[in-house]
C-alpha cells in the first residue's frame, strides 16, 4: 500500500514462496502488477482501491479468475494465467538491492 | 455508466506483450442494487468453486448502520446471475463472540481436504480492534466458529489447505508501530498457534509496497511455490 497527500492507493503484487517452508519467499515483484484505474476503483466509499480476497481457477488449470473489491463499494472480476504470473516474476524480481543484501547475510549468518 | 465498449486492460504486460489481467466487460459484477435486503455496499468477498461447478463469493456485506457481516451469492458462470442469499449468511455473533460486536469483514476461504470442510478467515471487529477468526464450514449455511485466533491488531488472514511438516499453517497480517508485514504462524490443531514467523516485509522509501503489505487472496499451489497476491 502506498501512502501519497491525497490518501492510499491500494495495489496488487506478487510474490513465490517455498512449498515447504513457506516463510522463505522465493521471488518478490519488483512492480505492482494490478491498481485501480477503472470509475469503479477509483471512486467509491473508499477511492482507490483494489482487494482481492479470493480465486476461482479454470478447467485448464491455468486461468485465474480474481474477484476483487473495488473502492469499497462493489466487486468486480479480472482474468489472468498462473503461468503468465510466474513468468513475470522470473522476469521483474530482485532488483530490490536493499532486500537482496538482507537475503545474503540472513543466508550467510543462517 | 460502465465501459460498454470492450474488456478493459490492465497496462501491465506479460512476457508475450499481453496484459497479465484482463478485467470482466461487464464489471462491477455485484452492487448494492443486486441485494434482496437494503445494505450499504458490498465488497472483499472470499471465493470457492463448490463440487456442483457453482462459483460462490462470500461477500462482505457493509450494512445501512454501517456494520458488515457476510453474505453468500451464487452464480452457475461467475460473472452474472448471482443467487444471493435472502438473509445474512454469516451474521455477527457478539452475545457469544464479543470480539465481533462492530462486525465480521474480508473473509479469505480455502477448502481442507483433509478435514472435507471449507475454512473460513475473517476479520472480526471490536474495541479492542480488528483481528482474525476462523470458522469451518461444509455448505456455507451452517458454521462452526473457532473464535478469535489471531488477537488484535491483525487481519488478511487466510490458511493454506494442507499441513506443513505436521502443522496447519496460517498466513496473517500483525500491525506495530513499526509497520505492518505477512506472517506465518503454525497450529496442531487450529486452536493454538506459534511457530511465528514472519514471511515479508514491507519495504520502505518511496517503493510502492512500502509501509503496508498484506496477503490478498489465499496462495495457489504451483510447482514452483505458493504463489502468492
Amino acid at each position: 500500500m502506498r501512502h501519497t497527500a491525497s490518501g492510499s492507493i491500494y495495489r496488487l503484487g506478487l510474490a513465490l514462496f517455498d512449498l515447504e517452508q513457506p516463510e522463505i519467499c522465493l521471488q518478490r515483484g519488483d512492480s505492482w502488477v494490478f491498481g485501480p484505474e477503472e470509475w469503479y476503483e477509483r471512486h467509491g466509499d473508499v477511492n482507490d482501491v483494489v482487494f482481492p480476497c479470493g480465486q476461482t481457477i479454470g478447467a485448464d488449470g491455468d486461468t485465474i479468475n480474481l474477484y476483487y473489491g473495488a473502492a469499497d463499494s462493489s466487486m468486480a472480476l479480472a482474468t489472468g494465467s498462473i503461468t503468465a504470473l510466474l513468468a513475470w516474476l522470473d522476469a521483474n524480481s530482485g532488483s530490490d538491492e536493499e532486500w537482496n543484501r538482507e537475503r545474503g547475510r540472513s543466508a550467510r549468518i543462517g | 455508466m460502465s465501459n460498454d465498449s470492450n474488456t478493459s486492460e490492465s497496462h501491465v504486460e506479460s512476457h508475450t506483450g499481453l496484459p497479465l489481467f484482463t478485467r470482466c466487460a461487464a464489471n462491477p459484477i455485484l452492487t448494492q442494487s443486486h441485494w434482496p435486503y437494503p445494505i450499504n455496499s458490498v465488497l472483499n468477498a472470499g471465493v470457492v468453486r463448490l463440487p456442483d461447478g457453482d462459483t460462490l463469493l462470500l461477500c462482505r456485506v457493509e450494512d445501512r448502520r454501517g456494520l458488515s457481516h457476510l453474505c453468500a451469492a451464487r452464480s452457475a458462470n461467475g460473472v452474472d446471475n448471482w443467487v444471493i442469499d435472502p438473509q445474512p449468511t454469516l451474521a455477527p455473533c457478539p452475545r457469544e463472540f464479543p470480539e465481533e460486536i462492530w462486525g465480521i469483514e474480508d473473509p479469505r476461504i480455502t477448502y481442507v481436504p483433509e478435514l472435507e470442510q471449507y475454512a473460513v478467515a475473517y476479520t472480526s471487529f471490536a474495541r479492542g480492534g480488528p483481528g482474525v477468526s476462523l470458522a469451518l464450514t461444509r455448505d456455507f449455511k451452517t458454521f462452526e466458529r473457532y473464535g478469535v485466533i489471531m488477537q488484535p491488531e491483525d487481519k488478511d488472514a487466510a490458511l493454506l489447505p494442507r499441513r506443513i511438516g505436521g502443522r496447519w499453517a496460517l498466513i496473517h497480517r500483525p500491525v506495530t508501530t513499526l509497520g505492518a508485514h505477512m506472517w506465518i504462524s503454525y497450529s496442531p490443531d487450529l486452536r493454538h498457534w506459534g511457530g511465528h514467523k514472519i514471511m515479508l516485509e514491507a519495504r520502505r522509501g518511496g517503493w510502492w509496497d512500502a509501509n503496508k503489505i498484506g496477503l490478498s487472496s489465499p496462495p495457489i499451489e504451483t510447482p514452483k511455490g505458493w504463489l502468492t497476491i
